[in-house]
């Protein structure tokens, strides 16, 4: 949609011609530029086909399915007293099992059956959880996330399920997160910086990062459809980036300088190398490189607010802060004009 | 959705042949085609980048009048404030759009309305004109200041003060007032052509996407209020009672699929099967589901019909933030809200099963 910014650039003269879609047609009628006879005659020019139900239909079952498995969730979660663990499990195990069979009788080629066997993934976690209420097995949370990763890893691998996928990968995620706090530094939290408690972003950020170089391998030299969608890159990038970030900008503030924050600054240093190069050239994508500047910018302004509240004098001077005000201004317009830049860079590319 | 592709110049010659577009029109096709190029170069994420680093500025430059002892007494606040918005205003529209100015200009102005809001608060000592101070500092700032990211940011801002405001004077079933304002809003804006057929300006574009934004807000606040983080805070008997913004929306989302209907005319017309089928299944909602569910599903429908990903990806994005900060409200127990899902899910799940076995599906598809 264009507004008074993009307006602005666009007053020059422009011989170019562009390509239009139904789409185009659709927007211009919507926006009052076209009448209706020309948007009937334009969208029959285009040989424009809606795909209403069949959208619907997917937005229904995603939507409806995710709303009813977070419903069973949140009944477990209540732990009603008057339901009998045997009714519990009965319940809880017969439903799986009809996930599992309607999966089996619907395929998991279709959206349908790989739906199904997200459901049962989910029973699963339900059912360890409930398993656990009723038993006061006494074990530690991280088992139950690593018992329930390690059971649905099956299904994870023949659903060819990207929603699926990403779920085992954030169950391992919780997983080894409660296992670094409850067994490796025993008491530790996520910001206990003094007790080893940044250690785990590292490992979290290598393990996501794995996951997610798997991701494009195989979406780009097995072309791997399941895979495919965007939106599993910018989830996991993200969390590379953020799991990098954090101790990066307590290693660039001085707040905390040990192994683990020195690490993670050479590795946010190397992820945003490799982002910068493959984003921009290899697999052009403009949200995963804004992550990466993003990321970028945060740690060279703590880096820079530290040396200049060092030389200002006092801690937190008048003049430094107007000074930072304007780095701030400056590194970010910067960020903004480089990645509209390389935008532009891009989209010249594939055209 | 199917369609080809053909050249802009293709479809002009092809609209001029037929006589269904003058000269002038097709001149406003070609400009409107530019500038859509355009907008695709400075998309959403980018913006948002530009307004995180805006607010750090802001947070210096607020920092650094109050180091420098340059505001301390309330006439400082109102000056400083003052000066930065009219500063940024006259920075903006003598630099346009080069990036170290307009970002500038965007802190100064970000710093200036904290300002002003807290010179409000302070000399007024009365909180409700703080969201009114948001407000006319939003319709003065729109003309003058024509930037999309600073008019998204200014309406965010008053809506968002507005909720606020409603929760912290303890009158928490205004927020369906706003509720209905913003969803209004954001129908109008986005379902209808204006006045006149001709389509909304471009300027009205920041205010859709900010009406939007600020529904989603507005309904965590009502979680938020019934959860165990006001627990403590807010009286029991000022808690929400959510019933109103569930019929507000339910009739929303009534209105979004008879609008989907009317774009598809000649198919599906207003009494066919799938539209009663649609309507039964939103009234079944609009009694089981909870309001978070029934905005996101509106953000989904107009998101999806307008081809417009921000909103789609809004209304998604909505679903799981929604439901996790669900699962803390205290106003009903667990037991209930899993009923409350559970029934929505089985609703939406029925009704694409009901409509798989009907004769009609694919029409749409292939008319």
């Amino acid at each position: 949609m264009p507004d008074e910014e993009t307006s602005f650039d666009t007053e020059m003269a422009d011989d170019r011609d562009y390509t239009v879609d139904a789409t185009t047609v659709r927007r211009l009628y919507a926006d009052g530029v076209l009448d209706e006879a020309a948007r009937d005659a334009g969208l029959e020019w285009l040989e424009y086909t809606p795909a209403w139900w069949r959208w619907a239909n997917r937005t229904l079952l995603f939507t409806g399915s995710a709303l009813a498995l977070a419903g069973v969730v949140f009944f477990f979660a209540f732990n009603w007293a008057k339901l009998t663990p045997l009714v519990k499990f009965a319940m809880l195990e017969t439903a799986l099992l009809l996930c599992l069979a309607a999966a089996w009788r619907a395929g998991l080629d279709g959206l349908t059956g790989k739906i199904l066997t997200l459901g049962a993934s989910v029973l699963t976690g339900a059912t360890l959880a409930v398993f656990g209420q009723v038993y006061q097995t006494g074990v530690d949370a991280w088992e139950l996330f690593a018992a329930w990763a390690a059971l649905i890893l099956g299904w994870v691998v023949i659903a060819k399920f990207g929603a699926l996928w990403l779920m085992w990968i954030v169950l391992v995620n919780v997983a080894l997160l409660l296992y670094w706090g409850q067994v490796v530094v025993p008491g530790a939290e996520l910001n206990d910086v003094g007790r080893g408690g940044w250690g785990v972003y590292v490992v979290l950020a290598v393990i996501n990062f794995i996951a997610l170089a798997a991701r494009e391998y195989a979406v780009t030299n097995k072309r791997i459809e399941w895979l495919a969608g965007e939106w599993l890159r910018w989830v996991m990038w993200a969390a590379v980036l953020f799991y990098l970030t954090i101790p990066g900008v307590a290693l660039a503030s001085g707040a905390s300088q040990n192994k683990a924050t020195i690490a993670a600054g050479a590795l946010l240093s190397v992820a945003v190398a490799i982002g910068q190069k493959y984003f921009r050239k290899i697999a052009p994508d403009l949200f995963a490189l804004t992550l990466c500047v993003f990321s970028a910018c945060v740690v060279v302004i703590t880096l820079i607010g530290r040396v200049v509240f060092k030389f200002s004098g006092r801690d937190f001077g008048a003049g430094s802060l107007l000074l930072m005000g304007l780095i701030v201004i400056g590194v970010f317009a910067l960020a903004g004009l480089w990645l509209r830049a390389t935008g532009a860079e891009m989209k010249g590319r594939r055209s | 959705m199917t369609t080809k592709t053909i050249s802009l110049d293709e479809l002009l010659a092809r609209f001029a042949e037929k006589e269904l577009v003058d000269a002038a029109g097709a001149e406003q096709i070609r400009k409107y085609v530019r500038a859509s190029e355009a907008a695709a170069a400075n998309p959403w994420y980018i913006k948002a980048l530009l307004a995180v680093g805006a607010w750090i500025a802001a947070l210096c430059f607020i920092l650094f009048l109050l180091a420098a002892e340059l505001f301390n007494d309330l006439g400082g606040l109102l000056v400083w404030g003052g000066l930065f918005i009219g500063g940024a205003v006259v920075l903006h529209r003598f630099a346009g759009a080069r990036d170290f100015a307009a970002q500038l200009a965007l802190a100064l102005s970000v710093a200036g309305h904290v300002m002003m809001f807290v010179w409000v608060a302070a000399s007024t000592e009365e909180f409700a004109f703080v969201p009114l101070a948001a407000l006319l500092l939003c319709v003065a700032l729109y003309p003058l200041y024509k930037n999309a990211l600073h008019r998204f940011l200014s309406c965010l801002t008053a809506a968002v003060m507005s909720a606020a405001w409603l929760l912290y004077a303890e009158m928490p079933d205004g927020l369906h007032l706003l509720v209905l304002f913003e969803i209004a809003g954001v129908c109008l804006l986005f379902t209808t052509r204006g006045a006149g057929g001709r389509g909304w300006p471009d300027a009205t574009r920041p205010a859709a996407y900010a009406l939007a934004v600020s529904l989603l807000v507005t309904l965590l606040l009502v979680v938020w209020l019934n959860s165990f983080a006001l627990a403590n805070i807010v009286d029991e008997r000022a808690r929400v009672f959510e019933i109103p913004s569930k019929i507000i929306l339910a009739a929303s989302l009534l209105y979004l699929c008879w609008w989907v209907a009317g774009k598809l005319k000649g198919r599906l017309t207003l009494l066919s099967e799938p539209l009663a089928i649609a309507f039964v299944a939103v009234i079944a909602l609009g009694i089981l589901s909870t309001p978070g569910v029934l905005a996101a599903l509106a953000l989904v429908i107009i998101g999806y019909e307008r081809h417009d990903r921000t909103l789609l990806s809004l209304g998604v994005i909505f679903f799981p933030v929604f439901i996790c900060a669900f699962y803390y409200a205290l106003n009903v127990d667990l037991l209930t809200k899993s009923l409350i899902l559970i029934g929505s899910g089985l609703v939406l799940l029925f009704a694409r099963w009901f409509m798989g076995k009907r004769a009609w599906v694919g029409e749409g598809e292939r008319a």
